[in-house]
């Protein structure tokens, strides 16, 4: 018992060393474009289902960072988005996808507000 | 008020006030460095971060056009097909980074920009178009990488000044001043419990003169 813990922790910290993937969730465009930069996993799946995906890959141990476009994010359920930030592994990057760059930046700013008490010219 | 009516007006309980007042003042002036010193670290990487998204922004624009005068000249199922031939290389190592308590990740992509032999579909049924698409990608996902360590470091450093800034505040509106409320109610009832024997012995004092 105690030896199959000791093999699970050994384990992840190994998986934390090296061989995490790169995961792309997204429309046709990025997914066709990420794939031919060489990212090995990628969904087409939007709204929704998208999200369920997104979820999915969470639990899963070799994942380190998923590509998601803007869009995606901005739906997302806040309890979700604060699930991403808290997160330390994978990490949650949105990209602008082919409708181009989105309010993204946003998020950052009400961060930046809510923490340091001022608003910042980001 | 009921705080101060909680406390015993002992001599004791005053030097053990006063000894947290100390404790509270070190702690709050622990905090507010650790505070400042985040928010250094956060100013020196908030630049990093916005000229990496400035970048990131130009680049998948020019990613996406090249995609799709790649898709006009080739068809997307075609594109798509070269897509899935392209010789997978990106995995990642991330490390977790200690900055002042706050785990930040540290992603190493053993990324390289491949030349367009390397990249695994043929070279002969594809064009450059094609390969300017890939090309345009591979850069874009450089960024990616350095982006998704930069910012989520950022986020990180957020949180952890919020937070940092919480307690500070906590300790200097809250805790501070109910404390030094209780060490004046506990040294004013000394003083007139004082009074007041010091009155009694002279009553009785009078009472047998």
């Amino acid at each position: 018992m105690a030896d199959a813990k000791k093999m699970e922790v050994s384990g992840a910290a190994a998986a934390q060393a090296a061989g995490l993937k790169i995961v792309v969730i997204g429309d046709s465009a990025m997914v066709a474009g990420f794939r031919l930069a060489g990212v090995a996993e990628a969904y087409i799946s939007e709204g929704k289902e998208a999200e369920r995906t997104l979820v999915s890959l969470l639990d899963r141990g070799n994942v380190g960072i998923i590509i998601i476009p803007e869009v995606l994010l901005t739906q997302l359920d806040w309890r979700l988005k604060e699930r991403l930030e808290a997160l330390a592994r994978p990490v949650v990057l949105a990209v602008p996808d082919k409708g181009g760059p989105s309010l993204q930046a946003e998020s950052l700013r009400e961060m930046i507000k809510r923490a340091l008490g001022f608003e910042l010219g980001v | 008020m009921a705080i101060e009516e909680s406390v015993k007006p002992t001599r004791m309980e005053l030097i053990n006030i006063k000894n947290r007042i100390k404790l509270a003042e070190k702690g709050h002036r622990l905090l507010k460095q650790k505070r400042d010193v985040l928010i250094l670290e956060f100013f020196a990487i908030l630049e990093k971060a916005r000229d990496l998204r400035g970048n990131l922004n130009t680049q998948t624009r020019k990613a996406y056009n090249a995609l799709a005068v790649a898709e006009a000249y080739h068809g997307f199922f075609e594109v798509e097909s070269a897509a899935l031939a392209v010789s997978k290389v990106s995995d990642v190592e991330i490390r977790v980074k200690n900055v002042m308590g706050v785990k930040v990740p540290d992603i190493r992509g053993r990324y390289v920009a491949k030349t367009a032999f390397e990249r695994g579909y043929g070279i002969l049924g594809t064009s450059a178009k094609l390969d300017e698409a890939a090309g345009a990608f591979e850069e874009t996902l450089v960024t990616v990488i350095e982006l998704a360590k930069t910012e989520d470091a950022l986020k990180k450093l957020l949180r952890e000044i919020e937070k940092t800034k919480r307690r500070v505040n906590a300790l200097q509106y809250v805790v501070m001043p109910r404390l030094r409320r209780q060490s004046k109610y506990i040294s004013m009832r000394l003083d007139e419990m004082e009074r007041e024997t010091f009155f009694t012995l002279k009553m009785i004092k009078r009472k047998l003169g």
